[in-house]
């Protein structure tokens, strides 16, 4: 049976494999050739704007491996802490529904199947630093 | 005695101040910089990845203020080994922004232009500041 613990780690390697499956987004979007189209400057920001989420993701999935007993602890910083990771996904959870509508690019069977996989990850992320945030140790 | 990390702590709440700030400019920044007609050249959901990505960015420094503004003592202290980590992770963060602020961006968007070169020297005061604050926080820690 899976403790906290186990999921939080868990969690902590889903953020890698969500950093890879990310990593096809400029080549299945084109941006090379899209982002030709618009200012230098707003062409630099698109690209930094990325690596720092890249950056933030990496920030996430290290701390839920190292760091997973503290997390898990029930201390005020921990839960802050799986607090924010929390909005951070269900955030993105809601996008995925209510904002993209990527029905055009996904014109493969292994696409599809990709985006749902993602799906399936923000869920379980959502679920598990919510757990983790409002109903673990001391209070905050 | 007076607490040796009162200055540290102001200067923390200082930095959740400017972060507070720099995510809400992030999220006005498309209106700001009149960028939704270049934003319009491209297809909707590059669009989309554009503006979700700002979100996210805002967010993330939302989530650095709070916790600053939430574990600053702690923070200044350095006791606590995970905030120790965390606070790394921030000045970490912030000195690769202000890195890439030197060389990523091109001189041309503000060479020759006073206001625009004023706000270039300015965030990079700013993002630098805040990479030393955090990074030295741990460092001071660790060695005491």
């Amino acid at each position: 049976m899976l403790n906290l613990e186990d999921m939080i780690r868990i969690g902590g390697f889903i953020h890698f494999a969500v950093l890879t499956a990310s990593a096809v987004a400029p080549h299945v979007l084109d941006w090379k050739n899209e982002l030709a189209k618009i200012t230098p400057f707003l062409r630099s920001l698109f690209w930094i704007y990325g690596g720092f989420i890249v950056l933030t993701i990496t920030g996430f999935g290290l701390t839920s491996i190292l760091l997973y007993q503290e997390l898990a602890s029930g201390s005020p910083l921990a839960r802050w802490f799986c607090g924010f990771i929390a909005v951070f996904w269900t955030s993105r959870l809601l996008v995925q529904f209510l904002v993209f509508k990527p029905k055009s690019i996904l014109k493969t069977r292994l696409l599809r199947a990709g985006y749902h996989c993602l799906t399936i990850a923000f869920t379980y992320m959502s679920v598990v630093y919510t757990y983790t945030a409002l109903l673990s140790g001391e209070s905050p | 005695m007076k607490d040796p990390t009162i200055l540290p702590q102001a200067a923390l709440y200082v930095a959740a101040v400017f972060q507070t700030l720099i995510a809400c400019l992030s999220l006005r920044l498309v209106y700001m910089m009149k960028w939704k007609p270049h934003l319009e050249k491209v297809p909707l959901l590059i669009r989309e990845v554009f503006h979700v990505h700002t979100w996210f960015i805002s967010f993330t420094l939302f989530i650095f203020a709070a916790l600053t503004f939430r574990f600053a003592d702690e923070m200044a202290g350095g006791e606590n080994i995970a905030l120790r980590w965390l606070t790394v992770a921030i000045g970490l963060f912030w000195g690769t922004r202000a890195v890439l602020q030197v060389t990523y961006y091109s001189r041309c968007h503000w060479q020759g232009n006073t206001r625009r070169t004023v706000a270039h020297v300015t965030l990079l005061v700013i993002y630098g500041g805040m990479a030393v604050l955090y990074l030295i926080l741990p460092a001071i820690a660790m060695s005491g």
